[in-house]
């Protein structure tokens, strides 16, 4: 497949898993915190702050 | 001024009363504070000794969340509890307003609350209950925070608990009405009560149970309860019981309870309403609903416990907890995924290391192959096929297999030399010269004479020499050698491995044909010793009247070769030419009989010997040469030639050898007749070695090559150098060069038990192909063709007409018929049967093109093959082009055989030629001479006339005769 061989597939398909788990990564940071301060307000509008 | 109690405290307002007693707001005339008065209604019925231990112990309590309690004094019969006052609002005033606090403001009170009975708790030596917890109880200060006040019914908890003091409807635990609840599923039933029970029976004596029903008796709020319900999930018995901090946890639940739906709990701690959500978060409802569980073993077991529900109470949402196991689910799969493509990159990394290094193996083992190295090619390619297979070995690269192939050289299957041994040496050679009947062979080096076996290649001996390049050594016999020794001329048994004899230091020797006298000189010495083989003895000392070899100055580099120095057949006349150009013939026995062949001359360079009467030599200069014939008997000069290449000449029993240029002429030893024995095209001479039934030539093209006694090229080798020394027997031959320090051995291969069919050589022919059914074979060119059964036996031999005009020839493989289609350029196609070559059909057709263009198809593929042009492939399939073929070279045949496509090709130089692809069309094997491919087998046609098979050979099977050639190789050589 596109000319390369199998130890080529593995070798650039490693990097471009890494590649793409550390971009999702990224993202799923992104969304933990904006969800994570999202759910954060909400229980403290219902609970109050943490007590400690 | 009010009334001033202890002489300290004014009472300035009543604050509250009850059945505990009155509550005034007083001023602490020393302080100036307020303070606030309790005055204790218990100290009409208890003894004011238990009252003041009650308020030391109160005393020592500091919390921010309790008032201080500072002083106790007994006025007029009444006990006063002086303690800090509280500026603010009971929750109970604020309830009573209809007021409904706040979700969060309620957590906050309750986790301080929570922290203020946990203080309590915990004071030594058994801990303080309050007893009475409940709004009324609880001030709100100015600044948000809460204070528990009221210590009315507070008691500090015995070894067995305290017991009931007092109680508010809906806020005292069941406890407090003497009601034991017990869960039927509680896994601690009877966990504080019996034990409380057990205590108490033991402990407690009379006096104290009357104190017991005293206190009861003074409760104003407890009501008569007698509850009993066998459909409920707990069991109620009403008896006395002890108060512990479980009854406070309920009491605050109760409260929390109040705060946040506005209503006061059931007095039956059963009929508590759960909280729903329209009113409570779940989370918090839960923790109400377990703080005032009847029975106290289901709820918190201390107020720890539940200020760390609430302290935790946004990680125990459900919300949170989604949340997490999201964070840790997604981060969980990231990561997995990373080291998965992390592991994937590292192992396709290490695999593409191990491909990189089995191509650069794969390339030494081909240098290996073309320098003569057979063993060294075939363990490189071994090493570059991975046999044990490992996560990080990559596949078989086709260079490698190919390599293997070409090592084992396994569809060479034509007669002659194969590269076979190679032999180190310590220095590069000055002289390699065969045993008579090439059982061994001798090369002088600096400054030894190593002799060696020739069909294992293993040394049998090493004796020093003098130090100068013109030492030498020859055979007198298969198993002795004479050399120019250290000590002066030796004679060796090699089987023997002793001396025989030694003479006076010489460098140069010859022997004569019948090997019985040898003759030495040393250097540039005007002398010639002859010695007799047989014991040694000088039988003669021959002077040459001041006249001597052309020998250098320094001779560390001097060519041996450059001068005759030769003995006849009997060695009675001894050639011998010198460094002024002369050349005498000398006869041994009567120097008056000697013949001056050249008196002097500016050759600088002799070749020559005897054979039988004759003598013949070449003498070169600078782009001149002359060769001359002499009957030695009669002193007659038979011939001369001139030439304008350089000559090199040698004789033997045979008769003489003369090469000039690119030819290679054989002079028969009785009629001197002439007879082509090499021609080399393009490349000069440099080397020969004529064997028996093959010729072996060394090129100035760096090219070594084996003829047939046809004169016909049988194979040729290139190597790093020009071949100096070519050595030729029987069954092996010997190259090597002045400049590398070793010698390439090779072995006459045959491969008879390959045989398919032998056919007259002298057939020209281009093609050979076998009939479908296997009985026929037919060779064939543009000529004609003839036709054999595979027994040897001739059908028949066509010509065909009109040859110039033919355009193209396709041997046809039909269903139980094969047949040779010809068509012309007219447009004429006629068949002719691969049976007897009988006409199967005549018909003219559309004539064809000028350009030859054919069309190969496979399962997969279609092929295509101009005449001028790179052979493409092109996908069935999608109809793309998916690969390149050879570019030099035209595409005749294509067989598809499993996973593999082997393809047929005629080279430009018109060499026949196959090639196993793979599916990437990657090149597995090389095979040269192939002509056909009949089910399965591989069909060679060689030049020599045969026709041999071979199948496929797998790679499994390559790599185990690969091993087992390494492991044979060891074994003979004893390498291990």
């Amino acid at each position: 497949m596109f000319g390369l061989s199998s130890s080529e597939m593995l070798f650039y398909g490693g990097i471009g898993m890494m590649v793409v788990c550390a971009v999702l990564a990224v993202v799923c940071v992104v969304l933990f915190v904006v969800a994570g301060r999202k759910l954060k307000r909400k229980l403290e509008e219902e609970y109050g702050k943490p007590q400690r | 001024m009010g009334q001033v109690i202890a002489g300290l405290y004014e009472i300035r307002q009543k604050l509250d009363s009850g059945g505990f007693g009155v509550v005034y707001l007083g001023w602490h005339l020393r302080l100036k504070k307020n303070i606030v008065l309790k005055a204790d209604k218990r100290s009409l019925n208890i003894r004011a000794e238990k009252l003041q231990r009650e308020v030391n112990m109160l005393k020592n309590l500091s919390h921010m969340y309790i008032p201080q309690v500072y002083d106790y004094v007994q006025e007029n019969g009444i006990a006063y509890t002086v303690m800090d006052f509280i500026d603010g609002e009971s929750l109970k005033k604020i309830l009573e307003k209809g007021k409904v606090s706040s979700q969060p403001q309620v957590i906050k009170w309750a986790c301080q609350l929570l922290e203020a009975l946990c203080y309590l708790h915990s004071r030594p030596p058994y801990g303080i209950l309050h007893g009475d917890i409940k709004p009324a109880n609880i001030m709100l200060r100015s600044n948000g925070d809460i204070c528990l006040i009221d210590y009315n019914i507070a008691l500090a908890l015995g070894e067995d608990g305290a017991v009931k003091e007092g109680s508010s409807r809906g806020y005292a635990s069941p406890e407090h009405y003497g009601i034991e609840f017990v869960s039927e599923d509680s896994s601690v039933v009877g966990g504080w009560s019996s034990y409380i029970r057990g205590k108490r029976r033991k402990r407690r004596g009379e006096e104290q149970r009357d104190e017991e029903k005293t206190l009861m008796d003074d409760a104003e709020t407890v009501a008569d309860t007698n509850v009993s319900s066998s459909d409920r999930s707990t069991t109620s018995r009403q008896r006395k019981v002890v108060l512990d901090v479980r009854s406070d946890i309920y009491s605050l639940g109760a409260t929390l309870y109040h705060l946040l739906s506005g209503e006061c709990p059931a007095q039956d701690a059963r009929e508590v309403e759960v909280l729903k959500e329209d009113v409570c978060s779940l989370a918090v409802s839960e923790i109400i609903q377990k703080a005032m569980n009847p029975d106290p073993a289901m709820r918190y077991q201390s107020a720890e416990e539940m200020l760390k529900d609430f302290w935790q109470i946004h990680k125990r949402d459900k919300r949170t907890i989604r949340y997490k196991r999201y964070m840790v689910a997604m981060s969980m799969v990231v990561s997995v995924s990373f080291l998965i493509g992390g592991s994937c990159s590292f192992v396709g990394l290490k695999q593409i290391e191990r491909r990189k290094e089995a191509l650069a193996l794969a390339e030494y083992s081909a240098n290996a192959l073309a320098e003569g190295n057979v063993v060294g090619a075939v363990e490189l390619a071994l090493q570059a096929i991975p046999i044990k297979k490992s996560i990080f070995e990559a596949e078989v690269t086709a260079e490698a297999q190919k390599a293997l192939t070409d090592a084992l050289e396994v569809y060479d299957l034509a007669d002659g030399f194969k590269a076979w041994d190679m032999i180190e040496l310590p220095s590069a050679p000055f002289k390699v010269v065969a045993s008579p009947e090439g059982s061994c062979f001798a090369v002088v080096y600096a400054y030894e004479v190593a002799v060696f076996r020739m069909e294992d290649g293993q040394g049998i001996v090493r004796l020093p020499v003098q130090n100068s390049a013109l030492s030498d050594v020859v055979f007198v016999s298969e198993t002795q050698i004479v050399y120019t020794g250290e000590q002066g001329v030796t004679a060796y048994d090699l089987e023997e491995k002793k001396v025989l004899w030694t003479g006076e230091v010489a460098t140069t020797l010859t022997v004569s044909g019948n090997r019985r006298i040898v003759a030495a000189i040393n250097r540039d010495e005007d002398h010639v010793m002859i010695y007799q083989v047989s014991d040694g003895k000088k039988v003669m000392e021959r002077s040459l009247d001041g006249m001597h070899l052309s020998v250098a100055v320094n001779d560390t580099f001097a060519d041996p070769e450059n001068d005759i120095f030769a003995l006849n057949e009997d060695g009675s006349i001894l050639a011998i030419s010198f460094s002024n150009g002369g050349m005498r013939l000398l006869v041994l026995e009567n120097p008056w009989d000697d013949i001056i062949i050249l008196e002097e001359s500016d050759y600088v360079h002799f070749e020559g010997g005897f054979c039988g009467k004759y003598f013949a030599f070449a003498a070169n200069k600078g782009g001149e040469a002359v060769f001359q014939i002499v009957d030695a008997h009669e002193a007659i000069l038979l011939g001369v030639y001139d030439s304008k290449d350089e000559l090199l000449l040698q004789a033997d029993e045979r008769g003489f050898y003369l090469a000039e240029g690119n030819l290679l002429i054989h002079f028969d030893s009785v009629t001197l007749e002439q007879m082509e024995l090499a021609f080399t095209g393009s490349a000069n001479i440099k080397g020969f070695s004529v064997g028996k039934d093959y010729v072996l030539v060394g090129t100035d093209e760096k090219q070594f090559c084996f003829f047939d006694r046809g004169a016909h090229l049988s194979s040729s080798e290139s190597c790093t150098e020009n071949c100096d020394f070519v050595v030729l027997t029987d069954e092996y031959a010997v190259i090597g060069n002045r400049s590398e320090p070793f010698l390439r051995m090779l072995k006459l291969e045959n491969h008879k038990e390959a045989q398919l069919l032998e056919y007259n050589a002298h057939y020209a022919h281009e093609e050979a192909r076998i009939s479908q059914d296997g009985e026929m074979a037919m060779l064939f060119d543009y000529q004609g063709f003839c036709i054999y059964r595979m027994s040897g036996e001739l059908v028949t031999q066509v010509e065909l007409p009109d040859k110039e005009q033919i355009y193209d020839q396709q041997f046809v493989k039909g269903e139980g018929d094969s047949w040779l289609e010809v068509i012309w350029y007219d447009g004429m196609v006629r068949r002719y049967s691969a049976r007897d070559g009988g006409l199967l059909s005549e018909e003219v057709g559309e004539a064809p093109s000028k350009d030859l263009y054919e069309e190969f198809y496979t399962s997969k593929y279609r092929i295509t093959s101009p005449l001028h042009g790179t052979p493409e492939v092109y996908s069935l399939e999608t109809g793309k082009l998916v690969a390149m073929l050879e570019q030099d070279s035209y595409l005749t045949y294509v067989t598809e055989e499993g996973n593999y496509l082997i393809t047929e090709y005629i080279s430009a130089e018109g060499k026949r030629y196959g090639l196993v692809l793979d599916e990437k069309f990657q090149t597995l094997a090389y095979l040269p001479n192939l002509c056909d491919v009949k089910d399965g087998m591989l069909v060679f046609d060689y030049e020599a006339g045969n026709l041999r098979q071979s199948r496929l050979y797998s790679l499994s099977e390559l790599i185990e005769m690969g091993e087992n050639y390494i492991e044979n190789n060891r074994r003979e050589n004893g390498r291990e």
